[in-house]
């Protein structure tokens, strides 16, 4: 009896849901109409689906809507890449499988006369095989390779599995120390591992993963920002950026010899990373603010406006101590001239600025994470350059969890009065791991709260993920750089180090209110992920950009006069409402928010901009040089705004614009753009 | 999804308008925190638009999207297990760890406080399931998918189907007792 009642009762189950044959249902039915034991049961299933919808569905944030659109968009717009991917693959779902088991069964050979004495659990082993099926998991490798595969295979599993559990073997004595760095870093020890990461998310059945793989670099599409009209759109509000990445990096392809990707090219980036002449700060305020109205040098009728932001320029040697924390990527990846080499000696310049009173830690990520050094006061420099001397590169990358013991070790160091920040070196590729994005994010966020700061500094090629970067930078209110060579290690780490380091305003924010009598359009030019809606600017819980001593910062907008007979796209006017405009000869007001660095309520400054019939010679060197690096901008991004921008056009301005160029930041420039328009006419012909 | 396979980006979009919500649910569901959901979402889309050319026409899309999604959180799981466990002891007081709070930015009444704890004590009781139990639950009453779907999707017999659901609501039917008595 109790047998036919368990029966009964699992077909309940499925009665409820309709998954029944009709003999069934009969049986159910029947048996239901009898027992009324049994027909409790069912009502109580009932009641339970019915409870368990009382936990509702949650909707999806917007932020992440926004991220999913706009990367699925690129995904799209990268054919091209996609397409090539998808042939290798189509190609090689065979051959693939075969080259990597001949690969792997060469490093399992290797590996195997190392000694291994881990035993898997079968459980361990069943999880494995468990995720490597479903419609969308790689068919098995042709006939011929499978006799080999087979066996093969499974050695290489378990050897992988063994490899894993032996890296995660370190843990213990990771935390303490580096004496031994020398061998848990060399490039022998993580290389196993790291070979077998493909085929572990080959099998797994992850097959996002794959197309990464193949896919290298990865920027964030931008889309450009149109003119908008006065009347629809008076305001426009924006966050500050300091960042200058863009143009280090799009200096490096063209040193390479080829032209940028249009979404590599973020023109703000590129303005930012010339230093220009205005003028400091003087009442108090923590930076000055510039604004100038001037003709349009790609387009004849339309006007442009600068609006530059200098901060207080503060000496090394005044700057607030300094708890820094070095976090060094020394992943396999970075074992590249270009990469940890090049990080060590950036550092070592950095070191070489430190006084007593500073700090330094240094910590390293790779297979996982550990402190290399613990903080040690700025003046004992042998100390601190030997054990950057020491790093190694190998391993795969465990971003995450180096992120949680840069911040722990910079806690535990904090000064009170001082700058605390950890300074992280990375070609910038987080993947085992913690390494969620939106739970990394949080995180920098939370310790921003703290008090203590992010720096981003990017290095290498190949493998770059600048959208990650960046994105990183932005949340943990710090900035992000990209560091090509020695002497763009020295502009960020020797000669900004104030900028770099010391941040005199955070949240900065910019409101501009057009006058609709003057300005029938504008267009901001660049920023296009800075964009803040109108709202954000009196919120102060809204985080913005951030201003690091000695920085500055300059927007442009190309504006269309009132009286020009351009169309743009409008929307009809509304029935209900009748805006009146209030007679005035302004341009536009400007106005800013910013915090002093520990403060949560922000200040306001209002300044008012009229035109001044400016003609192009009277416009001011740093408009002539911003607007020369706008341009190029414009070219190389291919911009529908672009006019009559041409190459000609801005390396005359620019040579005019030079101004007392000490470091020959801008000669460089010059000879950058001289070296693009060679490449852009050899693509023409 | 043909007309997305064929190339129309407009496709993609609807695809994106009626999938976003059932699938970050379901990762949410399966993964218990929030961050972890949204990073399994963006890349069950970005996998669904990178691997369109593997799907078989004929196969049920949802099928399809829910066994992506499924691969994908299936192995964060066990990521996370060997990873977070062996890495950080990821337990209740560490850093890492966050539990799944259910947002409501309106004032709480009284009535709205009520219904939120009974959601939290329900969303307890399906947390603590073993996971093919917890999935086979989450993918029939959130995802109303029919069993054999299920199957597909777990990639385990129909019979292991009706199994799991059975054993899972009979497991809720005593966790959530007396949730239930309470309502009534």
């Amino acid at each position: 009896m109790m047998f036919i009642h368990l029966k009964i009762k699992k077909l309940i189950s499925a009665y409820i849901d309709s998954e029944v044959t009709r003999e069934e249902k009969n049986l159910v039915e029947t048996h239901l109409a009898a027992c009324s034991r049994c027909r409790k049961y069912y009502q109580k299933l009932q009641k339970v689906s019915a409870t368990i919808q009382e936990w509702e569905n949650e909707d999806v944030s917007s932020d992440l809507e926004q991220q999913i659109r706009q990367k699925l968009l690129s995904q799209n717009v990268k054919g091209g890449t996609m397409k090539k991917t998808k042939l290798f693959v189509g190609l090689t779902s065979g051959a693939l499988a075969t080259l990597l088991v001949f690969i792997l069964a060469g490093q399992v050979y290797m590996h195997r006369t190392q000694p291994q004495s881990q035993p898997r659990t079968a459980s361990e082993k069943a999880e494995q095989q468990n995720t490597q099926r479903g419609p969308v998991t790689q068919q098995p490798p042709p006939a011929q390779s499978l006799e080999l595969g087979k066996d093969a295979m499974t050695i290489i599993r378990e050897e992988a599995q063994v490899n894993f559990l032996n890296s995660f073997g370190f843990v213990g004595k990771l935390q303490s120390v580096g004496d031994n760095i020398g061998d848990q870093y060399s490039p022998g020890a993580y290389r196993l591992e790291e070979e077998v990461m493909p085929f572990k998310s080959y099998g797994a059945g992850t097959l996002a993963e794959e197309g990464e793989e193949f896919n290298t670099e990865g920027y964030n599409r931008v889309r450009e920002n149109d003119f908008l009209e006065v009347k629809e759109n008076p305001l426009s509000t924006l966050s500050i950026d300091v960042d200058t990445a863009s143009y280090s990096n799009v200096r490096r392809f063209i040193n390479e010899g080829r032209l940028p990707p249009p979404d590599a090219v973020r023109i703000e980036e590129m303005i930012n990373y010339f230093d220009y002449n205005y003028p400091g700060p003087v009442d108090g305020t923590p930076f000055s603010i510039t604004t100038e109205i001037s003709y349009c040098p790609w387009n004849a009728s339309h006007r442009l406006v600068l609006v530059g932001l200098q901060g207080e320029r503060i000496e090394t040697q005044k700057l607030p101590p300094s708890n820094l924390v070095f976090l060094v990527d020394v992943s396999g990846s970075m074992d590249e001239a270009r990469k940890l080499p090049l990080v060590q000696s950036a550092l070592k310049l950095l070191v070489k600025q430190l006084r007593p009173q500073d700090r330094v830690a240094i910590v390293v990520y790779a297979g996982a994470a550990g402190l290399v050094l613990d903080s040690t006061p700025g003046d004992h420099k042998e100390t601190i350059l030997a054990a950057l001397e020491q790093l190694r590169a190998g391993g795969s990358t465990a971003g995450g969890a180096g992120i949680k013991l840069a911040y722990a070790i910079a806690e535990r160091n904090f000064i009170k009065t001082g700058n605390n920040r950890v300074i992280l070196a990375t070609d910038g590729d987080f993947n085992v791991g913690a390494s969620s994005d939106a739970e990394m994010e949080r995180l920098i966020e939370k310790e921003k709260e703290k008090g203590i700061f992010l720096t981003v500094a990017g290095f290498g090629t190949g493998n770059y993920k600048d959208s990650k970067m960046e994105i990183l930078a932005d949340k943990g209110n710090g900035n992000y750089a990209y560091i090509d060579n020695i002497l763009e290690a020295r502009k960020v780490f020797v000669k900004q180090i104030g900028a770099t380091i010391l941040t005199i305003a955070k949240d900065v924010k910019i409101q501009i209110e057009f006058n609709p009598q003057k300005v029938k359009a504008y267009r901001l030019i660049g920023y296009e992920n800075r964009i803040l809606s109108k709202e954000d600017f009196n919120n102060d819980k809204k985080d913005a950009g951030e201003l690091g001593a000695g920085h500055s910062v300059t927007a442009l907008y190309e504006i269309v006069p009132a009286d020009s007979t351009e169309e743009f796209a409008t929307i009809d006017p509304l029935r209900y409402q009748d805006v009146t405009v209030k007679p005035s000869t302004d341009i536009m007001t400007i106005k800013f928010r910013y915090k002093e660095p520990n403060a949560t309520e922000s200040k306001l400054l209002v300044k008012e901009l009229k035109e001044t019939g400016a003609t192009e010679k009277e416009a001011s060197e740093n408009l002539q040089f911003a607007s020369a690096v706008a341009e190029f901008g414009l070219i190389l991004r291919n911009s529908p705004h672009k006019g009559t921008a041409s190459y000609e056009g801005l390396l005359r301005r620019a040579r005019l614009a030079t101004g007392n160029d000490h470091d020959g930041y801008r000669a460089e420039f010059i000879r950058i753009v001289d070296t693009a328009r060679i490449f852009d006419e050899e693509a023409k012909n | 999804m043909i007309e997305y396979k064929i190339g129309q980006a407009t496709a993609l979009e609807e695809l994106f308008v009626r999938y976003k919500k059932p699938i970050f649910n379901y990762s949410l569901r399966l993964l218990r925190n929030r961050a972890d959901a949204e990073d399994a979402v963006a890349e069950a889309f970005y996998t669904l638009s990178a691997k369109k050319e593997t799907y078989k026409d004929g196969y049920t899309f949802s099928t399809w999207f829910y066994t992506i999604t499924h691969n994908i959180c299936v192995d964060r799981l066990r990521k996370k297990k060997n990873i977070i466990s062996l890495f950080f002891k990821c337990d209740k007081d560490s850093a890492g760890y966050e539990e799944l709070v259910i947002p409501d930015p309106r004032p709480d009444s009284r009535e709205q406080a009520h219904t939120r704890e009974r959601a939290a004590r329900i969303q307890a009781a399906i947390n603590r399931l073993p996971l093919p139990l917890r999935e086979a639950i989450i993918l029939r009453e959130y995802q109303s998918l029919p069993y054999e779907e299920i199957a597909n999707v777990m990639n385990c017999s129909l019979a292991r189907v009706k199994v799991l659901i059975f054993r899972a609501r009979e497991k809720l039917k005593n966790s959530l007792a007396a949730l239930i008595a309470e309502a009534q």
